[in-house]
């Protein structure tokens, strides 16, 4: 019952903007991650994520 | 890389399912990863387990592939994800 197999891969997507409170987390948070995948992120009490 | 040297999952990644893979988000490095389905069952392997050995067993038990090129491609996938700051060797 062993599922087939492929070399497993690790592939660089891209970066996103740092958030902070300065730059306007959660409603930048929720910008870049609308309720998608790391959508149920939050903002940390820093502001950060 | 020696096969029993300790590996860690970062504490900054965060992952979360994509497709039959999986997205990994480095909060330090503002970076998004994917991992294919053998790579993702190698980042749930390292959650629980911490050499390259072990990982490679449970992966291999769950897949078609023999022990000795399962273990060269966790290896190879393991130095990748600590390149990327992913996961860390243990002092």
């Amino acid at each position: 019952t062993r599922e087939e197999y492929v070399s497993p891969t690790l592939e660089e997507l891209g970066t996103f903007e740092r958030l902070t409170q300065a730059s306007g987390c959660p409603d930048a948070l929720d910008a870049q991650f609308p309720a998608t995948p790391f959508g149920d992120l939050t903002c940390g009490p820093d502001g950060g994520l | 890389m020696d096969g029993n040297v300790t590996i860690r999952p970062d504490p900054d990644v965060v992952a979360c399912e994509l497709g039959d893979g999986l997205a990994l988000l480095n909060l330090q490095t503002s970076t998004y990863y994917s991992l294919n389905k053998v790579g993702a069952a190698v980042w749930e392997a390292l959650q629980e387990r911490s050499s390259a050995q072990d990982i490679s067993l449970a992966v291999s038990e769950r897949f078609t592939v023999t022990s000795e090129r399962c273990a060269a491609d966790v290896d190879e996938l393991l130095g990748q994800m600590i390149d990327a700051r992913l996961a860390h060797r243990d002092q």
